[in-house]
């Protein structure tokens, strides 16, 4: 069988760019940097991308081009070529697990994107405020019922999946040099562009309502890029809790006149940067968010570079990809949506809708691109850029299974895409099914999209550092590359990235996860546990028995003494 | 937005700019590298 490979090095790296930009980038980060503080979260995000996500990123390159180079394309193979430890080959299960199980619920939100992009082109989304769009979005993703999303019209999602569905698994059927390469060339550079018209129109907003000169873009920006962050805080029991954020010269005079008037209630408090930057939980944010927009830890970026040359250059790569995805997600996506929603909601109302990755995304932009000049256009760019950012993420997360079919039992291409499809489905049409309160997608994105995550980043950190040698993995990365690493990356990646890492899961596991609220682990280990949460942590353990299956009976992991794949 | 926010907002997008576009031009511009040595023909247990 002829082994497939990259047509070019650009290809590659749009390909692994694709991946990694994606809705993270365009609704989660600026949502983050306002929450956070811009001066603050920036600082200990740019501290996580130098010490966690760009030695782990190119750890992972180099592990991918030297297991493609042993014979395996995915983790499962690479882990066991390079480490020769049959431990490693269950291990690498993780890799291929979790991006199967990432891609069931997330081709439900890429469907979404497809679905308003096609609605607002066809001028059929004309929202006049929140509510309405809030309700639209119930509606058309099923999110007051179960199986409310499975109603053919154009104003309801299944069409949009069935599109989705197809499109993904044409692209990878057709491979990775003419599918996925042939798909990124032209949706990465179609997505900048579409990215840059709507930074250009936003930026160019005229106050939406002359009689509200607190709803600006100016102030968006402030409300996100403001070092100090000034609240309004309220007296409530026995303690004071944050009552609204304070940006700019009238709310902050009406504030402070409030204050004055009502000091038992409310006080004004300034937090410089040094005290915002003590909070564990900005911390926490930015490595996540760095983490996870880097796409670092899921496997596939090892997937899509064990398909690359042996002369392919690991480091430069790895450094574009990168760099594509901080310009995506700084320069377009922190100049997007909460800029917008700020200029037509205010501080108070953005807030007031929400922050989070759907709220800003799927509630409160439709609104604004409702009563936008040509809106309809700039919606239908919104959430086109939106759904190509989506299209080539899902695809890279539909690679390592397909390339585990292929190499666990020597299948040709299609009949790998079959196993896939007949894997995958199901999976996705449950998520979509259960769709009251998003149940089934939030239990997938906990258990494959967090947990599962960390724990292989965190082996992939144990493998390059403490199996290969944190030396020699620059070693290897160097080879043919045209930006050499010096000694001093080994000694980041060997002792902070791997450190950092661990602290951050076990920091996770205290502050998020045994705290006895988080809803996820109440629905499997509560009091009133969720079926629906049930059988999705069931069906990630089915999958992962039937993978260990496989590998043991496959005959396709035999190696020689320098792990070479023995044919 | 206040000054520190302008500052703010300048030098993290700026340099997230450069830091895209040098990267890109380092890439268009890149020529074939000359091969080290061949690190795949060695045993890793042996480095």
């Amino acid at each position: 069988m002829k082994k497939d490979k990259w047509s070019s090095q650009l290809g590659i790296i749009l390909a692994v760019s694709g991946s990694a930009v994606g809705l993270g980038n365009f609704l989660k980060f600026p949502g983050q940097v306002a929450t956070y503080g811009g001066a603050a979260f920036m600082t200990a995000y740019i501290f996580s991308f130098f010490m966690i996500a760009m030695p782990l990123s190119i750890a992972e390159w180099t592990l991918g081009r030297q297991g493609g180079h042993l014979g395996y394309n995915s983790a499962v193979g690479i882990l066991y070529s390079i480490t020769k430890k049959k431990i490693f080959k269950y291990i690498g299960i993780l890799g291929v697990l979790l991006t199967a199980f990432i891609f069931s619920y997330y081709v439900y939100i890429e469907a979404w994107c497809l679905g308003y992009a096609v609605n607002f082109i066809l001028e059929n989304l004309n929202f006049t405020g929140f509510e309405q769009s809030a309700g639209f979005f119930a509606e058309f993703t099923g999110i007051t019922r179960n199986g409310g999303a499975f109603e053919f019209s154009h104003l309801r999602l299944m069409p949009y999946l069935m599109i989705v569905f197809a499109l993904n698994f044409y692209l990878i059927f057709k491979g990775v040099s003419k599918g996925i390469e042939f798909f990124c060339k032209y949706a990465m550079p179609l997505l900048l562009l579409m990215g840059l018209v709507l930074v250009i129109r936003i930026m160019c907003l005229a106050p939406v309502d002359e009689t509200k000169p607190e709803q600006t873009v100016n102030q968006g920006l402030g409300f996100m890029w403001n070092p100090e962050k000034i609240t309004l805080e309220k007296f409530e029991g026995s303690s004071w809790v944050e009552s609204e954020r304070i940006v700019g010269d009238i709310a902050l005079a009406n504030a402070q006149e409030l204050a004055m008037e009502k000091p038992q209630e409310y006080r004004v408090v300034t937090m410089g940067l040094l005290e915002q930057l003590s909070q564990p939980q900005l911390w926490m944010a930015a490595t996540g968010q760095v983490f996870f927009s880097l796409t670092v830890g899921f496997g596939a970026i090892m997937t899509y570079t064990s398909y690359m040359r042996k002369k392919d250059d690991v480091v430069l790569s790895s450094v574009v990809s990168a760099a594509t995805n901080e310009f995506c997600e700084v320069c377009i996506g922190g100049l997007i949506t909460v800029p917008a929603a700020v200029a037509f909601f205010g501080v108070a109302g953005t807030m007031g809708a929400g922050l989070g990755l759907f709220d800003l995304g799927f509630k409160v932009l439709p609104v604004f691109f409702s009563t936008l000049p040509a809106g309809s256009f700039f919606g239908f760019l919104f959430f086109g850029l939106l759904f190509l950012g989506a299209v080539t993420s899902s695809i890279s997360m539909l690679q390592p299974s397909l390339s585990f079919f292929e190499e666990a039992m020597e299948l040709k291409r299609t009949k790998s895409v079959s196993y896939v499809l007949l894997l995958i489905s199901p999976i996705s049409l449950y998520v979509a099914y259960y769709s009251e309160g998003l149940k089934a997608l939030s239990t997938m994105d906990f258990w494959g999209g967090q947990v599962l995550v960390y724990i292989f980043a965190i082996i992939v950190a144990i493998v390059s550092v403490w199996v290969i040698g944190a030396r020699y993995t620059i070693h290897m990365a160097n080879e043919n590359s045209l930006m050499q690493l010096s000694n001093k990356v080994a000694f980041v990646l060997k002792y902070f990235t791997p450190t950092f890492l661990i602290f951050m899961f076990i920091a996770w596991l205290f502050t998020d996860v045994f705290t006895g609220k988080n809803e996820n682990i109440n629905d499997i280990f509560g009091s009133n546990p969720s079926m629906v949460a049930i059988v999705c942590l069931s069906m990630i353990i089915a999958v992962a028995f039937l993978f260990s299956l496989i590998i043991f009976y496959s005959k396709s992991y035999n190696i020689d003494k320098n792990g070479r794949r023995i044919k | 937005m206040t000054l520190g926010g302008w500052f703010t907002f300048l030098l993290v997008t700026s340099s997230v700019l450069i830091f895209f576009i040098y990267s890109m031009y380092k890439v268009i511009t890149a020529k074939k590298v000359k091969k080290m040595h061949n690190v795949y023909d060695v045993d890793i247990e042996e480095k």
